[in-house]
């Protein structure tokens, strides 16, 4: 078993973890985590994609494939900032409300039942 | 000039920045100079097309597999219309919608508004043009971030719930995606859809691959039962907003899905997929009309009604499986993405209207 193989089965142990805690969890922090370890899951299995010993010549001599670093490095940038954002709505939320939670997840109605109930009265005196 | 694609991208990107830097005081103008201007880039892009056949270009002369190339043909040149009309609609009814609700909402829902909305749209244009699955990835995720942003505008609890329950779900679906990208580049070197498309063969890694980006780009796409995320956020984002939302961002996973369908997995892989998106879309159908006639809020309605119509749309990939029905299965699902794009517009303008004049858009009926 080389490098590259262990790489990719840890790569997907850690997608499979990550989307677990994503799907599982309740706290809104925890789930941004969980994405986070399944983002860093797919980058790893790139890496393991860029890995000399995958190449059929001499592994010892050839360079490591740069195409998937470059698709990690974005990738990374693009995981920044969408954990940034989120970050940020949860800080939000939790200053208007006081919760860290989706309204399904503490047990009260679904999202969609939730609105087709009449809005509150503030609404109405706009 | 051989630049006109790039321009479509460039150019609502440059408005976003003018927007961002100048706050409301040119909202006006960037509403009506904008919509011309990107109009302008599409009909040289079209007129191109239709001359030269399907455009090609390497941005910064770098060609594929380290550089990113963009790829104009008819399906990407029908998107891009769709998008241009609908986005030009939107930025003509802006103003006037938030300076009607200035006086209930605060005011930075305006100029945040902007700086978004040109992103998004710089988004869609780079989505429709992209021609390697990586790029659609990148392009997918500005969308996302953008329309976040977008939902989130209103500020209520409900709108910012809404639009971190869209965030969350969203990134799961495109890691979902990317990790389909890395087994495809893994098992067979290349990022070009064109490239893949010949060298892809009915083994594992591709159908594993193919398994996890459609199931990813179906949570983006809001596909029955996955379209959870999709009704409390187009009811609760402003109106233009929803527009935006219902007519586009969703049809851009859509049309991803169409992409990989027919020019990258081989029919061998995609059959049995075809059957199970045709199933879910006969649910959306009968799932998304059974909760429209429920809502009670008109944008709610409006919302669910969406859902429905998505299924409609993916009722095309089973009978592309049958060799001779491909070409009118795309043409049909084009023409329903289109012709649902165009009304979303007004769909939800009304509600706005109905709105602030009554206070609430409880429907008494």
């Amino acid at each position: 078993m080389n490098t590259a193989m262990i790489y990719s089965l840890v790569a997907v142990a850690l997608f499979g973890i990550g989307l677990f805690g994503a799907l599982v969890l309740a706290h809104l922090v925890r789930k941004v985590l969980a994405l986070n370890v399944m983002g860093t899951g797919v980058f790893m299995l790139l890496v393991a994609m860029a890995h000399p010993s995958r190449t059929q010549s001499a592994p010892e001599e050839t360079l490591p494939d740069p195409v998937p670093h470059a698709l990690v490095l974005t990738g990374i940038v693009v995981a920044v900032s969408a954990t940034a954002l989120a970050l940020a709505l949860i800080c939000r939320l939790h200053a208007a409300t006081g919760r860290t939670t989706f309204p399904e997840d503490r047990g009260e109605p679904s999202a969609g039942e939730e609105c087709s109930r009449p809005e509150p009265d503030r609404e109405r005196s706009g | 000039m051989n630049h006109w694609g790039v321009g479509m991208i460039a150019l609502p990107l440059a408005f976003g920045l003018v927007a961002y830097l100048s706050g409301r005081r040119m909202a006006g103008l960037l509403a009506v100079a904008s919509p011309l201007a990107t109009a302008a880039m599409l009909l040289g892009l079209g007129r191109q097309v239709i001359q030269q056949g399907p455009w090609r270009y390497a941005v910064g002369g770098w060609g594929s597999p380290l550089g990113i190339e963009l790829h104009a043909d008819g399906l990407a040149m029908v998107m891009l219309i769709a998008t241009t009309v609908v986005a030009s609609a939107v930025a003509l009814y802006a103003p006037g919608y938030f300076r009607a609700a200035a006086h209930s909402k605060s005011d930075e829902t305006s100029t945040s508004f902007w700086p978004l909305f040109f992103l998004l749209w710089a988004s869609l244009n780079a989505l429709f043009l992209s021609a390697d699955v990586f790029n659609l990835y990148v392009t997918l995720e500005l969308l996302t971030l953008a329309s976040v942003g977008l939902i989130a505008l209103a500020g209520t609890t409900e709108a910012i719930t809404a639009a971190l329950r869209y965030l969350i779900v969203g990134l799961l679906g495109s890691l979902l995606y990317l990790m389909g990208v890395s087994l495809l580049y893994g098992a067979f070197g290349v990022l070009d859809l064109a490239t893949l498309g010949e060298r892809l063969a009915a083994d594992p890694s591709g159908q594993m691959a193919a398994a996890m980006m459609v199931a990813g780009l179906l949570i983006k796409a809001a596909l029955f039962p996955l379209h959870f995320w999709l009704p409390p956020a187009h009811a609760n984002a402003p109106a233009p907003v929803s527009a935006l939302l219902s007519a586009l961002v969703v049809k851009g996973a859509f049309y991803m899905v169409v992409r990989l369908w027919l020019e990258v997995f081989p029919t061998a892989t995609l059959s049995p997929g075809g059957k199970l998106l045709g199933l879910l879309g006969a649910g959306a159908i009968v799932w998304g009309s059974i909760q429209a006639f429920r809502a009670e809020r008109l944008k709610l309605l409006v919302a669910y009604s969406t859902v429905a119509q998505l299924g409609y749309l993916f009722l095309m990939f089973p009978l592309a499986s049958l060799a001779e029905g491909q070409r009118m299965a795309l043409a049909g699902a084009v023409c329903i993405a289109v012709s649902h794009a165009l009304p979303r517009r007004p769909s939800f303008w009304r509600p706005a209207r109905f709105r602030t004049r009554q206070g609430t858009t409880v429907s008494t009926g």
